[in-house]
C-alpha cells in the first residue's frame, strides 16, 4: 500500500502542512513535510507538562550488510555518545539535567530515538535530537567502549532463556533472509565492525527524507513546527537508500531444534512460522484472530494451557508488525517434566482453530478487547508516537491510527477464519531451550531433532 | 509550604531551596480527585478525565508479605491469583471474560506493603466491573480446587522469575541475608516449600477474612465517566460487603545490624552480578524524614548516563554494562540498593571498592549544586510520568491515601524532594552509607562442567546426586 501524503498547501511555512481531526481522539494532528523531505508530525495534548520527541529511520537490522550484524544497532546507539559541539559525557549531561530520558532501539525494519522531558524544554530537546541525528562525532574511544559494552550485554543476555528461545527461533526461522539478523550482532560481527562503517551507515541512511520527527505532548503546533524547521531545515536533502527486502520463504517440513541448558528446571518453547506483513489487508483480521488463539487471558491457548491444564502462567501467540512478512508464533515455558505435554497441548489447539477458526462469540469478544486495549494504549504520548512512526514506516494511510476502530469493525467471522488459516502445523518450526537429558526423550515423532548448546553463535 | 489558590484549583508552587540553581519550576497542578468514605469503611477516590473513551479501577488492599508468618509466605501473593477465579455470583473465568470483551485486562501485583488489583475497559462496562468487583470483595470463591490449581501456576512463576532468574536468585538472597527479625526477609513470591505444602484453604479463608475487607481498602476509579451516578453504583453495591475488625499492626521488628553481612550465590551466569543494600528507615518508623534525602541521593548517584556510577563504572572503565540504584519508600525499615552488573570477566573485589570510594567521596565532599538540580529535575519528571494515563494516577492516588495518610500527600513528598539541600544529602550519606549497616550479596559464575545438580528446589522429586 502506498502512502499518500495530502499535500493541502497551506502555506504556513512555505511548505505543506494538513491538520486532520482524528476520529479515534488522540489528540489534535498536524502533518508537515520539511522541504528537505523530513516528515513532521505534532499531536498536542495537554493533560500533563511532558512532551515525547520520536525519531524514526526506515533502517534496521534487516539493512545490515552481509557479515555485519549490529551495524545499524551500533551506529544508533553510538549517536548519543557525543555529537555537535558535546562529547560523550556532556551529551549525557544535558540530558541528565533537563530530567529527560533518551532511549534508542534497532528493530528490524527500523531505528528509533525517544526523547521525554517538560514541555517547556522543548526547545533544549529538539537541540539534542537535532545533534543526535544530523552530528554524531562516533569517536574512536566512544566506539570501542561501545563495542565492548554491546559484547558483554550480548553474553549477558543468554542468562534470559526467554530472549535467547525467541532470538534463536526467528534466526532459525528466516535462515538466510536478512530478518534473520540478531539486531545487536554476534561476538564474531560486533568485534569486527569499524568506525567508518558505522559513519557511512549513518550517512547513507540519516538522511531528512528517511526520517520522520514525531511529537506528541503540551506543545502548540505551530510554535513546535518552528522550533523544527529552525533546527532541521538546514539538513541537506539527499537520496535515501533503497529498500530491497524479498519475501521471507516459509519452511517446507516440520523441525525441532532443541538448545541445551544443563541446569534448566524449565523449558522455553516457541512454535510458529512465517505471518502477513503490517501493510497486507488482512492485517486487523489477523489481529482479531490472534486475539482469540493467544492474546489475552480468556484466548484459547491460555484457557487450554494456562487454565485447565495449569502447564504454565504465560502463552501468547505473538505477530509482530513489520514490512514483509515477520513471525507467527507462540511463545511459552513450562517445567522440563511437562515439555512434550505443553507442545502436544498448544498443537491440539492449533489444529481446531485452524480448521474451524475463531466462533462468532470468540470475534466479537477479540474485536471489543482491541478497540478497548487501543484506547488504553493511546493515553501513553510514546505510543502515540510508535504508532505514527508505523503508519510513515509501513506505509500505510495517514489516517490509519484514527481509523483503526473501523477497521476492526469491518473483519467479518469469513475472513477471520480466513486468517486462521495462517497458523501452520505442518510445517512449524518448534523450538526448545532446556535440559536436553531430560527433554529430548519426550521429543520423539514431532520431527527431526537438532540438538545445540544454548550458547551457540545466532 | 507555600499553597496559591488559582481558578478554584489548588496550584502548588514549589519551594525554591537555597542554592538551588533553576529557580522558575513547573508549578504542578494538583488533580482534582474526590474522596468518599462509605459507611462500611472503603474509600473511593473518584477522577475524571474524558480524553479517551476508558477507565482504570485499582483497588489497594493494606496488606502485603510483611502480613505473612513462616509456613504461609508467599499467600498474598497467591491471592493475587485466586482474585480472578470465581465468586459468589459469577463462575471462574468470568472476570477476564466480561473485562476482555469489555475492551479492557486486568492485572494484579504484590508487594511487601500492598497488594492492588486494576483493571482498565471501556466505558460501557464500568457497571458490570463494579459488581464484579463488589462481589468478590463480599464472597471470593475458595476451595480445595481453585487454591491447588493456583498453586500450580504460581511455583511455576517462582521457578521463571526468581529460580531460573539470576536477578531475581539475588535480589531475594539480598534481602533474606540483610534482615533478621523483619517479615521483610521473604519476598512476595514466597518460599518454595511454603507454596507447596504450607499454605492451605483455611489459612486462605482466614487471610481473605482479616485483609480483603472494606475498611483495608482503597478502590480508585479514573477516567471517562460521571462522578455521581457512579458512586449511586458503588454506595449501593458494596452496601452489604460486611467490614472487619481493624488489622493488627506489624511491627518493625528489625533490630540494629552491628555489622557488614555478606552473602555468596554460585549459579550459572555468562557474568558476575554484585548487589549492595544499606538498611534505610521506613515511613512509619523515627526517621522517616530522611527518606527524601535517600532519595535525592539516590538520584545523583544512579539515575542517568551522567550519574557518577555510570560514569566511572560503565562508560570510564567498563567494569559493569549496567548498573542502577534503588531507594525504597517502604513502611518498615528497608534496604536501599546498588546492583551492578558486572561485564563478563570483570572481578567483583574491584567493583566492591569503586562504589565504596565514590559513596566515600559524597561523605567528603558533599554534592554541588549542579548535582542537586539535575536530581530534582529528573525526580520531577519522573513523578509527572507516573501520573500519565489513568492506571497510573489511579496507583499513585491510592497509594498514598491508603499508606501515605491521603491522596495529597503524594505532592507534599514531591516538594520534600525540591526542598533537600546539599547538607541533608551529606549526612543521609553519612548516617546510612556506612560498612556496619551493609549486605553484600555475590554472584560468582558457574559455567556448566562445574555445576552440580543439588540443593535444587526440585531436589525432593529427583534422585540423588551422583
Amino acid at each position: 500500500m502506498k502512502r499518500i501524503r495530502p499535500l493541502l498547501a497551506i502555506g504556513l511555512f512555505g511548505f505543506a502542512v494538513s491538520v486532520s481531526a482524528a476520529r479515534l481522539d488522540f489528540g489534535k494532528t498536524t502533518h508537515a513535510v520539511l522541504p528537505n523531505g523530513l516528515a513532521v508530525v505534532i499531536i498536542e495534548r495537554h493533560e500533563i507538562p511532558l512532551v515525547e520527541l520520536l525519531a524514526v529511520v526506515k533502517g534496521g537490522s534487516s539493512m545490515d550488510p552481509p557479515g555485519k550484524a549490529g551495524l545499524t544497532s551500533l551506529t544508533v546507539e553510538g549517536l548519543r555518545r557525543g555529537a555537535g559541539s558535546r562529547g560523550a559525557m556532556e551529551m549525557e549531561e544535558a540530558i541528565d539535567a533537563l530530567g529527560a530520558e533518551l532511549s534508542t532501539q534497532t528493530g528490524r525494519d527500523d531505528s528509533r530515538v525517544g526523547l521525554n522531558l517538560l514541555s517547556k524544554d522543548l526547545p533544549s530537546g529538539l537541540d539534542l535530537l537535532a545533534d543526535l541525528l544530523q552530528r554524531p562525532r562516533f569517536e574512536v574511544s566512544e566506539v570501542e567502549k561501545q563495542r565492548s559494552q554491546t559484547l558483554a550485554r550480548i553474553e549477558e543476555e543468554k542468562d534470559d532463556p526467554g530472549s535467547v528461545a525467541t532470538l534463536h527461533f526467528t534466526s532459525a526461522l528466516f535462515d538466510l533472509h536478512p530478518y534473520a539478523h540478531p539486531t545487536e550482532g554476534t561476538r564474531s560481527t560486533v568485534s569486527k565492525l569499524s568506525r567508518e562503517e558505522l559513519v557511512s551507515q549513518h550517512a547513507e541512511w540519516f538522511v531528512p527524507e528517511n526520517v520522520e520527527l514525531v511529537i506528541v505532548g503540551d506543545v502548540a503546533a505551530p510554535a513546535a513546527l518552528a522550533a523544527v524547521t529552525s533546527r532541521f531545515g538546514a539538513w541537506a536533502r539527499k537520496s535515501p537508500p533503497r529498500i530491497d527486502l524479498p519475501a521471507p520463504a516459509a519452511p517446507q517440513a516440520r523441525s525441532v531444534q532443541l538448545l541445551d541448558k544443563p541446569d534448566a528446571t524449565q523449558s522455553q518453547v516457541c512454535i510458529g512460522g512465517i505471518g502477513i506483513p503490517r501493510s497486507d489487508p488482512s492485517w486487523e483480521a489477523l489481529v482479531l484472530a490472534n486475539t482469540a488463539l493467544g492474546g489475552g487471558f480468556t484466548s484459547r491457548l491460555e484457557e487450554k494451557l494456562r487454565v485447565d491444564m495449569s502447564l504454565t502462567y504465560g502463552v501468547g501467540s505473538v505477530m509482530p508488525a513489520d514490512r514483509q512478512s515477520g513471525p507467527l508464533f507462540l511463545q511459552t515455558f513450562t517445567p522440563t517434566e511437562t515439555t512434550r505435554k505443553i507442545i502436544d497441548a498448544a498443537f491440539e489447539v492449533l489444529t481446531r482453530f485452524r480448521a474451524e477458526g475463531p466462533t462468532a462469540e470468540e470475534l466479537e469478544r477479540a474485536r471489543g478487547y482491541r478497540s478497548g486495549v487501543l484506547a488504553i494504549r493511546l493515553q501513553y504520548p510514546r505510543a502515540v508516537a510508535d504508532s505514527l512512526a508505523d503508519e510513515w514506516v509501513f506505509g500505510l494511510p495517514l489516517d490509519s491510527l484514527a481509523t483503526t476502530l473501523d477497521r476492526y469493525d469491518a473483519v467479518t467471522l469469513p475472513q477471520a477464519k480466513a486468517a486462521a488459516l495462517r497458523y501452520t502445523t505442518a510445517d512449524a518450526l518448534i523450538v526448545v531451550l532446556g535440559k536436553a537429558q531430560t527433554v529430548k526423550p519426550q521429543l520423539t515423532g514431532l520431527g527431526p531433532i537438532t540438538v545445540e548448546p544454548y550458547t551457540r553463535e545466532p | 509550604v507555600k499553597r496559591v489558590g488559582v481558578g478554584g484549583g489548588l496550584l502548588l508552587a514549589a519551594l525554591v531551596a537555597a542554592g538551588q540553581t533553576r529557580p522558575e519550576r513547573a508549578q504542578t497542578r494538583q488533580l482534582p480527585v474526590a474522596r468518599t468514605v462509605l459507611p462500611d469503611g472503603l474509600t473511593v477516590l473518584t477522577l475524571e478525565d474524558h480524553s479517551l473513551p476508558s477507565i482504570a479501577i485499582l483497588i489497594h488492599f493494606k496488606v502485603g508479605s510483611k502480613n505473612e508468618v513462616p509456613g504461609i509466605t508467599g499467600i498474598s501473593h497467591l491471592f493475587e491469583h485466586m482474585m480472578f477465579n470465581g465468586s459468589e455470583k459469577f463462575p471462574p473465568k468470568a472476570f477476564d471474560h466480561i473485562i476482555e470483551a469489555g475492551g479492557g485486562y486486568s492485572d494484579g501485583q504484590t508487594d511487601r506493603d500492598w497488594t492492588v488489583y486494576w483493571e482498565e475497559f471501556s466505558p460501557a462496562t464500568l457497571g458490570k466491573v463494579l459488581e464484579l468487583e463488589a462481589d468478590r470483595m463480599r464472597a471470593l470463591k475458595l476451595d480445595d480446587q481453585n487454591i491447588e490449581q493456583e498453586r500450580g501456576i504460581v511455583i511455576n512463576e517462582r521457578l521463571v522469575s526468581y529460580d531460573n532468574l539470576i536477578q531475581g536468585t539475588m535480589q531475594e538472597r539480598l534481602w533474606s541475608e540483610a534482615f533478621l527479625a523483619s517479615p521483610y526477609r521473604w519476598d512476595a513470591i514466597g518460599w518454595i516449600a511454603d507454596l507447596r505444602k504450607g499454605i492451605h484453604l483455611e489459612d486462605a479463608k482466614r487471610y481473605f477474612r482479616a485483609y480483603y475487607t472494606p475498611n483495608n481498602a482503597v478502590m480508585a476509579i479514573v477516567g471517562d465517566f460521571a462522578t455521581a451516578p457512579t458512586l449511586d453504583m458503588v454506595r449501593a453495591l458494596w452496601a452489604n460487603v460486611p467490614g472487619s475488625e481493624a488489622p493488627r499492626p506489624v511491627l518493625d521488628s528489625e533490630p540494629p545490624q552491628w555489622g557488614e553481612k555478606r552473602v555468596i550465590v554460585e549459579k550459572e551466569a555468562q557474568a558476575p552480578l554484585l548487589m549492595v543494600g544499606y538498611k534505610t528507615p521506613g515511613f512509619t518508623g523515627a526517621r522517616a524524614a530522611d527518606i527524601p534525602a535517600l532519595e535525592v541521593l539516590g538520584t545523583i548517584l544512579g539515575s542517568g548516563r551522567s550519574s557518577p556510577l555510570y560514569r566511572r563504572l560503565v562508560h570510564d572503565t567498563g567494569l559493569c554494562t549496567e548498573v542502577s540504584v534503588d531507594v525504597p519508600s517502604m513502611a518498615m525499615t528497608a534496604l536501599a540498593t546498588f546492583t551492578l552488573q558486572l561485564a563478563p570477566t570483570k572481578e567483583t573485589a574491584k567493583v566492591e571498592a569503586e562504589l565504596y570510594a565514590i559513596l566515600k567521596k559524597f561523605q567528603t565532599d558533599g554534592v554541588s549544586a549542579g548535582e542537586l538540580a539535575r536530581a530534582k529535575n529528573q525526580i520531577e519528571v519522573q513523578f509527572l510520568r507516573r501520573l500519565v494515563g489513568n492506571s497510573g494516577r489511579a496507583r499513585a492516588i491510592a497509594y498514598y491515601e491508603a499508606l501515605r495518610g491521603g491522596w495529597k500527600a503524594m505532592y507534599e513528598e514531591l516538594e520534600a524532594y525540591q526542598r533537600t539541600t546539599p547538607e541533608d544529602v551529606r549526612r543521609v550519606a553519612w548516617r546510612y552509607f556506612v560498612a556496619s549497616n551493609r549486605t553484600v550479596a555475590v554472584l560468582t559464575p558457574e559455567t556448566p562442567a562445574d555445576a552440580v545438580d543439588f540443593g535444587q528446589i526440585d531436589a525432593e522429586s529427583k534422585p540423588a546426586p551422583q
